[in-house]
């Protein structure tokens, strides 16, 4: 058979720093070196105007140190929820600077609401009410506004430059054509988390519809599985019980109305579980299993509530707001009365945002690899960050790369070399004519086989030793008909490398769902083989992964205040 | 997922292409904007409201609740405060929410 190499067109760019990916992290990061004086690239895959979490908005900062608490009650809330298993560190100082990032998104045009005594309007303890519709607009404008940040919007980057254990760069597909190389010494991890990995719960056309961006492949891990970064906590899936369908929060109903959860029955039964997030979401899964279900969320609600349940949601969720009017206008909920909106969970995510699944950082943010950084979801160790927490972490992130970028400390070789690999890697997926197989038709067969074989919504959160084993065998046969597939054109070659990037994140997580021996959050998943909660497994999972194999690294828990990679206590 | 284009009011201004989180806008051979990959839409509705003359409304599909109900976003600007304004259609039926500083919640 002839093979014709395809050539990607190369643009190569020299920079102080690189940050990768452009949501909240990002724009801050990028924003906060540039202020040190650092040229700064900023690696977007789409437009930074509204890309990553914060698409839609948000109607509540939920990461909030609120009056009458410290940042350590913060910090103890988030390690209670995550059942032991979060970094006191990470969220210590992470939670000291959630506050400063409220008013600092204040300072650029945030509305957020204020009480009668003119004081910002707490909903619970941890939580402030926003207009935050156009939150990440306003932070979008910021970096834009920023001298010494340069934006590559469109481009989604595919490999760290990594030779050696240090990190020189990264290679970017360009949407139209070509690629982009953003040579750089120090490098911000920012991708976010991944999202379909597992089957989503919606169907056809709208799978989309799904609580995490479908547009986080899970890149920022990819690159770092592979360039060897140690990773940690990925067996902490993220679960998210929300509306039904719309996958809307419910908090904005349970917070801002006041809603309570009942069963089928019409009986309330959250009291009967206990109250972290994961036995939250176990609530309404088991009444649903035990024949109890569905399960709603009821509240009373005026005409008057009614309307600024509409407009929360319009804030953050416009979807949710459009199932609620076409129930109104078909006339089954006019007026004053009860509202009630059925919920249900969602299939199960990877990300460091609400759970602890990531890179493994110190600290300061540092990754185990010599000039990479990691900040909001996509790095591990400290879940509850939501947006303020993200933004806190990529300003600690910016300081110390400044301080290493400043200092002169780094001194990173190859670039040109592993470019070239990368590239070579890139282009050889092109050919003038596609095979039968396509990228879609991977990430389906990946989708089904965690679904089944790694505890997705279809198997009821549920899996075992040889489901495990099973589905390692599968992502194993995936991988190679991923490698051997070929695509035409720019689109299909990016749709692809998500593909691949999804089945690295798939394969470290199976790794890390068979070494955690028991059932800590049964809310995000159930071993079958080891039921209950171990007091022996009270350690990280982290993991490398050496020449294509995934090995399992244990760690003590770190319960002080400073973690640092080299410190003896935990090696 | 479920946008649509309504031609009528599309001045082909290009606006909406610079916003789409997952860049899924592309202008269409008519000129028009396009939804390449409706399956990957967020429903987040940043093209709705980037579009200064209401072409682009968002609904949701049946197995969602959907049952034909459009919803737009125009944005408002008033004494330096920005709101935008919502409005929701379907056959006879209409319904229409501002959001925004001193909204309420």
């Amino acid at each position: 058979m002839l093979t014709l190499t395809i050539p990607l067109e190369t643009r190569t760019h020299r920079f102080g720093a690189a940050v990768v990916g452009g949501g909240a992290a990002g724009c801050l990061a990028a924003i906060r070196l540039a202020e040190r004086g650092i040229g700064v690239a900023l690696v977007e895959k789409a437009h930074i105007e509204r890309s990553g979490c914060l698409a839609a908005g948000v109607n509540a900062l939920n990461a909030y140190v609120g009056r009458g608490h410290g940042p350590g009650d913060y910090a103890d809330y988030a390690l209670a929820d995550a059942h032991g298993i979060a970094r006191a560190d990470l969220l210590l100082s992470m939670a000291r600077r959630l506050n400063g990032q409220a008013r600092w998104l204040e300072g650029l045009g945030l509305s957020i609401h204020r009480d009668q005594e003119g004081r910002y309007a707490e909903r619970g303890w941890r939580n402030v009410m926003v207009n935050g519709e156009n939150l990440k607009p306003l932070l979008a404008a910021a970096a834009r506004a920023a001298p010494g940040v340069t934006i590559f919007e469109r481009a989604a980057a595919t490999h760290l430059l990594a030779g050696d254990g240090s990190v020189a760069g990264v290679v970017a597909l360009a949407a139209g054509q070509g690629a982009l190389v953003i040579e750089a010494p120090a490098v911000l991890m920012a991708t976010g988390g991944a999202s379909g990995i597992y089957r989503p719960a919606n169907d056809g056309r709208a799978r989309g519809q799904s609580w995490y961006p479908p547009f986080n492949t899970g890149a920022g891990l990819a690159m770092g599985i592979r360039a060897g970064a140690e990773m940690t906590t990925l067996e902490m899936r993220f679960v998210a019980l929300r509306c039904r369908e719309t996958m809307a929060p419910t908090g904005t109903l349970a917070l801002g109305a006041g809603a309570r959860q009942v069963n089928g029955l019409g009986e309330p039964y959250e009291a009967r579980y206990g109250r972290s997030t994961s036995q939250r979401v176990l609530a309404a899964r088991r009444e649903t299993q035990e024949g109890r279900g569905p399960c709603f969320l009821l509240a009373e609600a005026s005409r008057e509530a009614r309307e600024g349940i509409y407009r929360a949601y319009l804030n953050m969720c416009p979807s949710q707001t459009l199932r609620l009017l076409e129930e109104d206008l078909a006339g089954n909920g006019t007026g004053d009365g009860a509202m009630r909106v059925e919920i249900g969970p969602s299939e199960p995510f990877v990300q460091g945002g609400h759970t602890a699944g990531g890179y493994w950082v110190d600290t300061g943010r540092r990754t185990t690899i010599g000039g990479l950084w990691a900040a909001g979801d996509v790095s591990g160790g400290a879940p509850q960050k939501y947006a303020t927490g993200a933004l806190a972490e990529a300003e600690m992130a910016a300081e110390t790369m400044a301080e290493a970028i400043l200092g002169g400390g780094l001194s990173p070789s190859g670039a040109g070399v592993q470019a070239r690999a990368a590239l070579d890697e890139l282009s050889a997926l092109l050919a003038q004519e596609a095979g039968p197989i396509g990228p879609a038709d991977i990430e389906e067969a990946l989708q089904r086989t965690m679904d089944l074989y790694a505890g997705g919504l279809g198997s009821g959160f549920r899996y075992g030793l040889r489901e495990l084993s099973e589905a390692e065998a599968r992502l194993g046969a995936l991988e190679d008909l991923a490698s051997g597939t070929r695509v035409s054109g720019q689109r299909a070659l990016a749709r692809l490398w998500e593909a691949r990037e999804r089945l690295v994140v798939a394969r470290s997580l199976v790794a890390h769902l068979k070494a955690r021996r028991e059932t800590r959050w049964p809310g995000f998943g159930e071993f079958s083989d080891f039921p209950g909660l171990d007091p022996s497994q009270e350690s990280y999972v982290n993991s490398v992964a050496r020449d294509g194999r995934i090995e399992i690294i244990r760690r003590p828990l770190v319960k002080g205040d400073t973690y640092g990679h080299g410190d003896a206590a935990w090696a | 997922m479920g946008l649509r284009m309504d031609k009528g009011l599309c001045r082909g201004c290009g606006a909406c292409l610079a916003v789409c989180p997952g860049d899924l806008l592309a202008e269409g051979q008519d000129g028009f904007p396009l939804l390449a990959e409706p399956d990957r839409c967020w429903s987040c509705a940043a093209c709705l409201k980037s579009c200064p003359h209401g072409a682009i409304s968002l609904w949701l599909s049946p197995s969602l609740g959907g049952r034909g109900l459009e919803l737009t976003a125009t944005e408002e600007t008033e004494g330096g405060v920005r709101r935008l304004r919502w409005r929701a259609w379907r056959d006879g039926l209409r319904a229409e929410l501002v959001t925004g500083p001193g909204q309420g919640y």
